[in-house]
């Protein structure tokens, strides 16, 4: 196995849903020889794009669960992750991001940078993640490269520069000029597998002479060589230009831009070099862990060998022969036969059996390497947990996982699907933090919550065709939640002396708001008024009235409790008794707190014809959303709005029925609002008849 | 909350521009300044002061997209309620919310009619009716003075106030008349004409045409870009 890391990538492809991004990873799959026929992903030939392996992927035409594969090109070892392209599985798409080194960021020419491309770029920046940009389906008709260029840089903010010029567009398009080398390329051949290289066409001389003064123009800012080289009018070589656009995009100043057409099989060859160009090597980049014996102090990881051993589990699938755990190697190495620590939670996990992916098929190895990508087979853990020497006890940055927003009950059709229910919700919670289950012990049934609407439907969906786990759905709810918005004191005492031993405890103090977090307590008794060992009785009982707000029993949040004063009893005071005063006296302030119930609001981007913007802006108004305004695209123009994930269940339809199916948006999660007082009374008039109904 | 604790001390009196007034149908205004100088934070702070009197205000922005216009306004929001001690500002933001749209169009593409189509379409669809409309980085230079008037008589048409922003350059030297070379020829379209001008180390924003021209200037605090 080879162990140089200046010749491994770790890239992800990440892109708009139907930019081609799968297809793309399909093409690349087959000039790098791993796969040995070409699939497309609404293929008729049934079999579908390799990375696809999912069913319900395959029919939709989308990807969801991100795989990982390892391929060769021109002595590089490549490990692709691709990623999931809808905005409701980002938690899978960041996941994958810090696994990354670098990333593709595929373009469609047509539609250019679309709502989805901000989302997917915004999380780049945030994992600090260099992209190169590839402008695909140049081949259809209206495809502008330049265009998506203009837009990279207006509206992702990137410092874009044309590495290539297409020949010819649209159903024209024969090739591509590289702009480094000076040559025109042409792909021949059923599959584009031969390259045939020329000089660059007499017309499109003087564009590409413009366009690669631009390009050393960018690149002169990266290195001095180059400076000095454009000063003094000498030559400049293409390793020059190469090192300085490498550096630049290492560094996430300039996104170099290609261009093709993964469909028609052109200039995909292109693109796999500039990935070993210009695409970080494992040892590029910064890595950080936390230090969980330092007060998770960062540490900078070393792509050592020799160094303790630091892996992360970012992705779990269930094969055929029981889990498989796609690991990365961040430091050290991990071998067959090791002995490593969950540092999530101290056990310990004896490596056996270490594999390589491609797709579904997989060859075996005896080490991972510190840079590599591989996977386990046969341990138990959860997506995200790391792994360390012993001797250490470092966590791969902890992600923020946001709290699900919408919950659904579903039961079991039979009791066949009962146990396979319960086996697939034990695999998607562990794979997937964002969705979790629970039992519902009032009404016996499960709930499952996620992120949205379709994140839930696809769980259920793929408990079906995996697991074979039919299920009946009852109706999404939206996770309300209760919080206070003023200070209220409370006087409680709590007295029992009626027969047995009596209680008493006796609290004061006061319950008052509070942001980003969900509960504090404070305890401020001086003089023993309330003996120590009863005050973390207290913070118990107010903490346990949390999860049921009195209001509507929506879980209450952002509520902190400073405990004054109080009083107790030598005999009859316990425990007990101050955990139920504390109950009581958080029910008494409650009241005087002024609470409110708060709603999820969602951030809902619509993409749609400018003539469908009437219509589309009449939908969002009809659903208690506030528009914040609309931008005009040529024809297409983007709607952003934010409205209550109360009122969008359904949402799809009826954007497709007003708009012709010719409207498409995206929606992701933005904050807790409080519901208006009309709509809260409704919530409780709702919840109220739920609970006559049990 | 109410509306009325959220209306500004109304920044705009030594300007001698009034809430009601600036908002009657059918005048063209403008700001002038040089880049950074904080064209977008005044206009902006106008137009906040218009929303908390219940005013709709149409934002439209030449150059920037929506959710960077929406940034200015948050930050000149939380600005302007800390000056002002709003109490629970984040309600209070949400209840003017609904009286703004933004509308961001690609300064190629821009063109009277198209956002006459745009606004009619808002109108038609009982969705939005502006009272004052904000045209941020009108390409003074590529349009002629036709379409002026065609502004103007759109702003007529739909009642509302146009305020437009001009940018300068250093390397300019004014028109005769002492206006910036892109209102030649415009100027006398406008009803209220502001410009800033940096001098030793303040900002003042001085009214050249309209109530108040050439009386008192209003200074700007060059942290907030606020009217003090």
């Amino acid at each position: 196995m080879k162990t140089d890391l200046q010749t491994v990538r770790n890239i992800g492809i990440s892109a708009h849903i139907d930019s081609g991004k799968t297809t793309l990873t399909e093409r690349i799959l087959f000039y790098t020889d791993r796969i040995h026929a070409i699939h497309d992903v609404k293929g008729k030939d049934g079999v579908g794009a390799t990375m696809d392996s999912m069913e319900l992927e395959k029919e939709r035409g989308i990807t969801i669960a991100s795989a990982a594969t390892y391929c060769e090109w021109k002595g590089h070892e490549i490990n692709i992750i691709d990623t999931p392209g809808h905005v409701d599985f980002t938690i899978e798409v960041e996941r994958s991001l810090r696994v990354l080194d670098g990333a593709i960021l595929v373009l469609c020419s047509v539609s250019g940078v679309q709502s989805q491309s901000i989302t997917v770029d915004a999380q780049m920046k945030r994992y600090k993640v260099p992209c190169i940009a590839f402008v695909n389906k140049c081949d259809r008709s209206g495809a502008n490269p330049f265009r998506v260029i203009g837009q990279l840089n207006e509206k992702l903010g990137h410092n874009a520069v044309a590495m290539q010029l297409p020949i010819g567009l649209e159903d024209q398009l024969q090739g591509v000029v590289d702009l480094v080398a000076m040559k025109a390329y042409y792909f021949d051949g059923d599959n584009g597998e031969s390259i045939r290289i020329e000089e660059i066409p007499a017309e499109l001389a003087e564009e590409a002479q413009a366009k690669r003064e631009e390009l050393v123009d960018q690149a002169s800012l990266f290195s001095e060589p180059l400076t000095d080289a454009i000063l003094e009018e000498s030559e400049i070589s293409e390793e020059m230009l190469v090192e300085a656009i490498r550096i630049g995009t290492i560094a996430r100043k300039i996104t170099p831009v290609f261009m093709g057409s993964a469909y028609k099989n052109k200039a995909v060859q292109p693109l796999l070099d500039a990935v070993t160009r210009y695409l970080p090597t494992p040892d590029d980049i910064v890595n950080d862990a936390l230090d969980l014996d330092n007060e998770e102090a960062p540490v900078v990881l070393e792509g050592d060998s020799e160094k303790p051993t630091v892996a992360l589990a970012f992705k779990l699938e269930d094969g055929q022969y029981g889990q498989l755990t796609y690991i990365r190697v961040y430091q050290g190495s991990l071998k067959k036969g090791d002995t490593v620590n969950n540092s999530k939670n101290g056990r310990k996990i004896k490596v056996g059996r270490l594999v390589r992916m491609h797709a579904s098929d997989m060859e075996d190895i005896t080490e991972i390497p510190a840079g590599y990508i591989g996977a386990l087979f046969g341990v138990d853990c959860s997506s995200g947990d790391t792994f360390v020497d012993p001797a250490i006890n470092y966590s791969m940055m902890s992600m923020f996982v946001p709290e699900p927003v919408i919950s659904l009950s579903i039961k079991p059709k039979d009791n066949k699907a009962q146990i396979n229910m319960s086996k697939a919700l034990n695999r998607f919670t562990k794979e997937d933090p964002t969705f979790r289950s629970y039992n519902d012990d009032e009404t016996n049934e499960t709930i499952i919550e996620g992120m949205g609407e379709l994140h839930l439907e696809v769980y259920v969906e793929r408990m079906k065709r995996e697991y074979g786990a039919e299920v009946e759905t009852g109706k999404p709810r939206v996770a309300y939640r209760e919080t206070i918005t003023r200070r209220a004191e409370f006087d409680y005492t709590h007295k029992k002396q009626t027969g047995g031993s009596g209680q008493f405890g006796k609290v004061m103090g006061f319950i008052e708001p509070l942001e980003d977090e969900q509960f504090s307590f404070e305890s401020k008794v001086v003089g023993g008024r309330i003996p120590t060992q009863f005050i973390p009785s207290c913070g118990k009982g107010f903490e346990s009235c949390m999860a049921k707000g009195p209001k509507l029993e929506f879980p209450v949040t952002g509520i902190a409790v400073t405990l004054v004063d109080g009083g107790f009893h030598a005999v009859d005071s316990s425990e007990m008794a101050f955990q139920a005063a504390a109950r009581g006296a958080f029910k008494q302030a409650y009241e005087r707190a002024k609470p409110v119930v708060q709603e999820p609001i969602m951030k809902v981007e619509i993409e749609s014809p400018n003539e469908f913007q009437g219509p589309c802006m009449g939908l969002i108004n009809q659903r208690r959303g506030i528009i914040l305004g609309s931008q005009d695209e040529g024809t297409m123009s983007r709607i952003e709005a934010q409205v209550p994930l109360a009122e969008m269940f359904g949402f799809s339809t009826v954007l497709r029925s007003s708009t012709q199916g010719k409207a498409q948006y995206t929606m992701e999660f933005s904050a807790y609002k409080t519901v208006p007082s009309s709509v809260s009374e409704e919530i409780e008039k709702r919840v109220r008849e739920e609970k006559a109904a049990k | 909350m109410t509306k009325k604790e959220l209306i500004f001390r109304n920044p705009f009196g030594a300007l001698g521009i009034d809430c009601d007034d600036m908002i009657n149908g059918g005048e063209l205004g403008a700001v002038m300044a040089r880049a950074g100088l904080g064209k977008t934070s005044m206009v902006v702070q106008m137009a906040l002061h218009a929303m908390a009197c219940g005013k709709n205000v149409l934002h439209v922005s030449l150059d920037e997209p929506v959710v960077k216009v929406n940034v200015w306004y948050n930050e000149m929001f939380t600005n302007l309620a800390d000056l002002n001690r709003v109490e629970e500002p984040q309600s209070a933001y949400d209840e003017i919310l609904p009286n703004r749209m933004i509308l961001t169009m690609n300064v190629d593409g821009f063109s009277v009619a198209r956002l006459e189509e745009r606004i009619t379409d808002l109108i038609e669809q009982g969705l939005f009716k502006p009272d004052m409309m904000i045209i941020d980085g009108y390409p003074f230079e590529e349009k002629s003075r036709a379409d002026m008037e065609e502004l103007k008589a759109l702003a007529a048409r739909t009642g509302s106030f146009a305020l437009l922003t001009v940018k300068t350059h250093r390397h300019e030297a004014p028109a005769d008349n002492g206006l910036p070379v892109q209102l030649t020829g415009v100027d006398d379209i406008f009803s209220t004409l502001l410009q800033i001008i940096p001098e030793n180390n303040t900002i003042f924003v001085k009214a050249v045409k309209g109530a108040k021209a050439d009386k008192d200037a209003a200074v700007l605090d060059p942290e907030t870009m606020i009217i003090r």
